[in-house]
Formats: C-alpha cells, sequence, structure tokens
C-alpha cells in the first residue's frame, strides 16, 4: 500500500519490501554472530541474543535480592517495618531515571545497565512479594496450624505454596519491567543489543532497520512473556489460595 | 491521632532516619565514598533548595530554568500525551472491547505491539520528526496509549451478561447499551487504566528528555550528569518521584470521590 | 440484542393473547459427547391477561428455557413463541424482567435503576421521577432512593429490581426465580408483597420456581414441567382465596398432588419407557 502511490514520503513509511529485506538481511549476514554491516558487528539475532543474556542476567541479578527481601519482609513485621519507608521513597522514581546516576558510577556499558535494571525493578518486586505472602488464604494457615505445624512449617509449606500464582505473576510483570528498561538503558549506555541498533540506524536515518529493530524488541518481549504464561501453566505455579486450579 | 498510626509514624520517622544517617556516615562522616559520585544527603538538600528557589522558571541559569520550571515543562507534555492517549485508548477500547469479532481480529497484533517500551519508538520518532515536541509526545503517546486501551477493553469484556440483559428488556437500544451499561460498568477499570497510563506517561517523558531534549526535567538530569553535578542529578530524581507520587495521590483520591457507589 | 424503543399499549378486550407457544421445541447440540439435550419438546401454552402463572419442576425441566424464549433471550429450535400474535425476535420494554440475581446496576441509585427504563426510551425528566416514585412507593422502599444497591440487603434489592421492572410498565412481567437467593424468612415475606402488587396493579405476571409451595400460594394456574424431555406434565388451576398461606390445608394437598405427578414421571423413567 505504501509502495505504489508516492502519496507517503518514503522516508516516513518505508517500503514493506525494502523493510523484509532489511530484516533478511540483518538476521542473515554472516553467522549468527558474525558481521552485521554498520551495527557494531553483530545482526540482529547477535544483538537480539545480546539483550536478552543481559534482561536475563539483570532479572536474576534483582530476583536474587527482592524475592528473599520481600520473604523476610513478609515473615517478620518489624522488618517490614523499618524497611517499606524507604521503599516507598525510592519507588516512585522511574527505573529510567536511575540511568544518568548508574552512568556517572559505572561508565557506559553492562555494569551501568545491570546496576539501572536492578535498582529500577527491584523495588515493584519486593512490594509484589509481600503482597502476594500476604494474599495467602488465612483459612489455609489456621488449618495447618491447628494440625500442630510450626510458625516456620507453616511458612514454607503453606503460606509459600499458597502465594505461588500471585508471586508468579509479580515476576512475569517484573521481567516485563526488565525488558522495558533494557531497550532505553542501551539506547544511552551500551555498546551493542537491540537498543543500540535503532540507535544507530536513526543515526543513518535507516528507517526500515529502525522499524525492524523496533519489531524485534516487540517479538522478544513477547516470547519473554509467552514463557513465563507457559510456566506459570505448570501445577506448582497456579496452585493458589484455594488449593487447587 | 490512634495508637498504630502514632507506631507507624515512628517506625517510618526511623527508618528515614536511619537511612539518612548511614548515607551521611558514609560519605560526608566517614568519607568512604567518593563524595563528587555519591554525594552527601546535606549536598543534595543544598542543591534542591538552590534549584527550586532559582529566580527564573523558564529561563538563564545552568539548566534553562528552575527545577519547577523544567517540571512544569515536563508536566504540560505529559498533559498534553495523556490527553491524547485517553481520548483514543477509551474510543478504540469502546470499539474493541464491545465487538467479539473486532476483538478475536485485532488480540493478536495487539498482543504484540504492547510489548514495545515506549522507548523504543525514540529512534523512529527522531526520524520522523526529529528533535521537537511532537517527537516528545508520540513517545508518551506511544506509551501511556496502552494501559488505558487495555483496560477499557478488559472492563468492557467484564461487564456482567445480566445487567445488558436487564437494560435491554427495559428498552435499551444498541447505542444506549454500549453507553449506559458497557462504559459506565467498565468506568472504574477504566479509571485503574488512566492511572497506570499516567504513571507511565511521567516515566516516557522522563526518558525522551533524558535522550533527546534541551527542556524539561529529564534534561535537567542528564545535563547535569554531563558536568558531573551530582547532587543536582539526585536532586532531579528526587523531584522526579515526588511528582509521580503527587499525581498517583491525586488519582486515587478522585477515585474515591467518584465511585462512590463502591464504598462497601 | 437492543430493545423495540418505544412503549407498547395497555391490553384491551379482544386483543391477542399476551403470550402463546405453539408446538416450541428447544434442543442444545451437545459437542463430543453425543446425544444432545432437549430442552423443551413441543411444548403448548397460553397466558391469559392479568393471570399469575406459575411454572415449576425441577432443574433441567426447561423452565428457565421457556422464560427465556418468552423474554426474548433465546431462540426456539422450532415452533414460535408469539406475543400478541407476533413472534418474539429479542428482548422488549413490553416484557419485563425479574432476574434472581437482582440485576441492579451498581453504578446508579435505587431510584435511577428503577427509572432507567423510562430514562432509555426518552420520557420527560418529570415523568421519570413520578414513575420512580410511584413504584418505589408500591414497592415500600421510598426513603432509600438515593443509596447505591451496595448499600441495600438482598430483599430490598429484589424489591427495587421488581420496582424497576414494574416502572417501564410492561404489558407482562416475568420472573425467573427472583426469591431464590433469598433466606427463607425474606422470601415469605416477598411472596406476600408480590402477591399484594400484584393485586394491585393487576399486571399478568409468569413466574418460573424450582418450589412447588411458591408456585401454590401464588399462582392463579400452575404449570407442572418435568426434565428429560421438557415437557409439560400438567396445568393446574388454583382457585383458593388470597392471601394463602403454606399451612392451609388445600395448599398442603395440592402440594402433595403435584409433587406425586413429578414423581410418577421419575418412577416411569427410571423403569423404563412407556409409551406417553
Amino acid at each position: 500500500m505504501t509502495s505504489g502511490l508516492r502519496l507517503i514520503n518514503p522516508e516516513f513509511l518505508p517500503d514493506p519490501k525494502a523493510t523484509l529485506a532489511a530484516m533478511i538481511g540483518l538476521v542473515t549476514t554472516g553467522p549468527i554472530v558474525g558481521s552485521g554491516a554498520g551495527y557494531g558487528g553483530a545482526n540482529l539475532l547477535g544483538h537480539a541474543l545480546t539483550s536478552a543474556t543481559r534482561v536475563t542476567l539483570g532479572f536474576l541479578i534483582v530476583v536474587s535480592i527482592a524475592l528473599p527481601l520481600g520473604l523476610l519482609m513478609a515473615a517478620v513485621p518489624a522488618v517490614e517495618r523499618l524497611l517499606n519507608p524507604i521503599v516507598q521513597l525510592l519507588r516512585p522514581i522511574p527505573p529510567i531515571a536511575w540511568t544518568p546516576l548508574a552512568i556517572l558510577w559505572f561508565g557506559t556499558g553492562i555494569e551501568a545497565v545491570l546496576f539501572a535494571i536492578t535498582i529500577g525493578v527491584v523495588w515493584p518486586l519486593v512490594i509484589s512479594t509481600v503482597a502476594g505472602v500476604s494474599s495467602a488464604s488465612k483459612v489455609l494457615i489456621r488449618a495447618a496450624a491447628a494440625l500442630g505445624a510450626s510458625p516456620l512449617q507453616i511458612y514454607a509449606r503453606v503460606v509459600f505454596p499458597a502465594s505461588m500464582p500471585y508471586l508468579f505473576t509479580g515476576l512475569r510483570l517484573a521481567f516485563g519491567m526488565a525488558w522495558w528498561m533494557i531497550i532505553p538503558a542501551e539506547l544511552i549506555a551500551a555498546e551493542k543489543g537491540l537498543g543500540y541498533l535503532i540507535l544507530r540506524a536513526q543515526d543513518n536515518q535507516n528507517t526500515a532497520d529502525v522499524i525492524v529493530g523496533i519489531v524485534a524488541i516487540a517479538v522478544v518481549g513477547f516470547l519473554f512473556d509467552w514463557l513465563f504464561r507457559r510456566l506459570q501453566r505448570w501445577r506448582y505455579f497456579s496452585t493458589g489460595v484455594t488449593g487447587s486450579r | 491521632m490512634t495508637q498504630s498510626r502514632l507506631q507507624g509514624m515512628l517506625w517510618t520517622a526511623a527508618s528515614l532516619g536511619g537511612f539518612l544517617t548511614i548515607w551521611w556516615l558514609v560519605t560526608d562522616g566517614l568519607g568512604i565514598a567518593n563524595t563528587l559520585l555519591l554525594p552527601s544527603p546535606v549536598a543534595v538538600a543544598e542543591s534542591i533548595v538552590h534549584l527550586a528557589a532559582s529566580p527564573h522558571l523558564f529561563s538563564g541559569d545552568l539548566y534553562g530554568g528552575s527545577l519547577i520550571g523544567n517540571v512544569l515543562i515536563s508536566l504540560g507534555r505529559v498533559l498534553a500525551g495523556f490527553a491524547i492517549s485517553a481520548v483514543a485508548g477509551i474510543a478504540l477500547g469502546l470499539l474493541i472491547g464491545t465487538s467479539p469479532t473486532l476483538f478475536a481480529l485485532s488480540d493478536p497484533a495487539l498482543q504484540l505491539a504492547r510489548q514495545i517500551p515506549p522507548i523504543s519508538y525514540i529512534p523512529l520518532a527522531l526520524i520522523w520528526f526529529g528533535l521537537t515536541e511532537t517527537s516528545i509526545i508520540f513517545i508518551i503517546v506511544a506509551g501511556a496509549f496502552w494501559p488505558i486501551f487495555l483496560n477499557t477493553v478488559a472492563g468492557i469484556q467484564a461487564t456482567q451478561p445480566v445487567l445488558v440483559r436487564a437494560a435491554s428488556t427495559l428498552g435499551a437500544t444498541r447505542q444506549q447499551l454500549v453507553l449506559r451499561v458497557y462504559l459506565a460498568s467498565a468506568l472504574p477499570q477504566i479509571f485503574t487504566g488512566l492511572r497506570l497510563s499516567f504513571g507511565l506517561a511521567w516515566s516516557a517523558v522522563v526518558a525522551a528528555e533524558l535522550i533527546g531534549s534541551s527542556a524539561g526535567i529529564g534534561y535537567l538530569v542528564m545535563h547535569a550528569r554531563l558536568i558531573i553535578a551530582t547532587p543536582d542529578v539526585i536532586a532531579g530524581m528526587l523531584a522526579i518521584g515526588a511528582m509521580g507520587v503527587v499525581a498517583d495521590m491525586a488519582f486515587v483520591a478522585a477515585e474515591r470521590r467518584i465511585f462512590v457507589y463502591r464504598r462497601r | 440484542m437492543g430493545g423495540t424503543g418505544p412503549k407498547p399499549a395497555r391490553a384491551a378486550p379482544g386483543d391477542l393473547p399476551p403470550v402463546v407457544a405453539r408446538d416450541v421445541s428447544c434442543v442444545f447440540e451437545r459437542r463430543g459427547a453425543g446425544a444432545a439435550i432437549v430442552a423443551l419438546e413441543r411444548i403448548k401454552l397460553e397466558v391469559h391477561d392479568g393471570e399469575f402463572l406459575c411454572v415449576v419442576g425441577p432443574s433441567g425441566c426447561g423452565k428457565t428455557t421457556l422464560l427465556n424464549l418468552i423474554a426474548g433471550f433465546q431462540q426456539p429450535t422450532s415452533g414460535e413463541v408469539l406475543f400478541r400474535g407476533r413472534t418474539i425476535k429479542g428482548p422488549g420494554a413490553e416484557r419485563g424482567v425479574v432476574f434472581q440475581e437482582h440485576a441492579l446496576f451498581p453504578w446508579l441509585t435505587v431510584r435511577q435503576n428503577v427509572a432507567f427504563g423510562p430514562t432509555v426510551r426518552h420520557l420527560t425528566q418529570a415523568q421519570r421521577r413520578e414513575l420512580a416514585d410511584r413504584y418505589l412507593d408500591l414497592v415500600g422502599l421510598a426513603g432509600f432512593s438515593d443509596l447505591y444497591p451496595s448499600e441495600i440487603s438482598g430483599g430490598m434489592a429484589q424489591r427495587v429490581a421488581i420496582a424497576r421492572a414494574l416502572a417501564n410498565e410492561p404489558e407482562i412481567l416475568l420472573a425467573d426465580e427472583p426469591f431464590g437467593a433469598l433466606d427463607v424468612f425474606t422470601r415469605t415475606s416477598m411472596q406476600r408483597e408480590l402477591d399484594q402488587i400484584w393485586q394491585r396493579t393487576g399486571k399478568t405476571i409468569v413466574f418460573v420456581t424450582h418450589s412447588v409451595e411458591e408456585a401454590i400460594l401464588l399462582g392463579d394456574r400452575v404449570v407442572v414441567m418435568t426434565p428429560h424431555p421438557g415437557r409439560i406434565r400438567e396445568i393446574i388451576p388454583i382457585d383458593l382465596p388470597r392471601p394463602r398461606s403454606a399451612l392451609d390445608q388445600p395448599v398442603v394437598e395440592l402440594a402433595r398432588t403435584i409433587l406425586a405427578l413429578l414423581e410418577r414421571r421419575t418412577e416411569a423413567r427410571v423403569e423404563g419407557p412407556r409409551a406417553e
């Protein structure tokens, strides 16, 4: 539709054929992590993998901090009361706003990106973890207590499994946030990855490549989300408050 | 004041007090950290005062204006983008939510499109619109549109069927059903979408300004980094956070007043 | 699914009967499992103006399906259901409905709910207000007009639902187990109220219930239905004076008769198919 009539300036919306060719070109130039013309030595797949790896790494870091912290806060009210004000203070600062500080502290590069993701996503994840644990049905807890379980047993065997669906959803959303963070972080602070790719494409006024990059971002984000949803179907993650699905 | 509220406030004071004390100790007190990179809380406070009290709202000074001036510029952009997103989101949401066929057709594409962080549109916006206000507003809309749209669709699809039947037996036409039942029923969820969307818009404007603008709070933070005025960077970050909180509180208060019928 | 819009005229003598079901069958195909469900089989029924008609039967006898057909929420697989001689194509303001869940609009006050019908039919502000107040008064809830549905009890909500349906001045009122979700005490007082409302307004009512006792207490005629397939077993006229009580001897007798009718049908099913 956009290729026939010259109504729309080709700069605005590139010829779909050109876009498709660009996509194929970006993917197929060289072996998977081979040379990509003008994009810092990697083709589309390479950049996508870079971004995906980074976000996964960042996510794992965030989870390893936020999950134990959240569980601790939910278990010991004193800890929650002490840490909550700090969380509430820092949470409103959008992850992207941490990027300049991250660059100041770590320079441009992967460390800054990881730091920005971590500091940005940790607060919502902590909060949703605490909320998830509190959502465990009181009835189940009382039933376990009446059966003679100790507080630790109740926490491990009842509260934790019962809050799984809520927790898992929190994890999925946190990952989505991390993915949303990786692109701007790469725009500002990196020399590889999808964020970097679309910025270079824009530098070269290459609309087709920018759109390809954006589509790739959407696809990867979608794939990750789909992965989480599939995992969530696993019984353990979805038996929740009532003990059945 | 009730006892639990008093207790709550004491805990908050202890928590924040402890946090600030540790921060101060690490910087000015014991000199552990490089205060160029991690300024003491005192320096940050000074910077806030200085920036906020700057006489020139929109011009001169280091950042082309005071803290408040830049915040206002960013806020203006957010409001513009938010308004556009709200109108488009609700209108399209109504359209797609009330038509099962349209929904089935568009769902796969929409599921994909919503995964795109608004920031990714920056290069595209720069090519299309250059370094202009339109660019920034475009990015805001790219992000803020989704919560409103998705929540509108979800809210409409969650309308209880018996309410639709009841309205039909009372003589409502299709158009009346859409407006008086579907839309009315979805309103609380639409409002949630608006609240989420505003927060997102705020993030988006900061990101857009960080990358490509010469005014606004995002620009202020970016420029402060370039000249390594770290207290200003932190001051800017706090201002950004504060604005987000204020906006969210406003939404929650409005929600409570408008949706009186959900009280129980 | 939309309404018919303008308010129809009142019934006059010589009018065609409000509802006629002619050879109506309603069959639901079942995916995979094989045999289709015959919700209704060759139903013949005629509703008389001004009567209180009760339809009673156990689960699966098709009474709710029959009501849905009259209300216009479903279409029959064969046969036709007519309203004043014209095929019913969808819901309409001339056939008001009271549902089991009160189905009040939670975002509107009690008065706004009752005025909903007049509002969508574009009556004037004054007319709406008059109708709403009149029917709220009829159900005894005049002082609660400005409350929201979330702030009133289940029994009160159901009364509002009745007022809402009546305020639209329909020609007939359809009720689908309206008191099924209420506790016994509320239910008994609601039965008495509906009885009085019917006597005062003279509205034609088609009332579906699974309680034999309720049907006898309220109905001029009781349509007894049996399941698998859904059929009308018998239509029993009730000539007792009102108000009736569940402890009256004639009521008890009738209940016994109807229960026997329903049981015999069940026995027939257990023994094996028998020519009807």
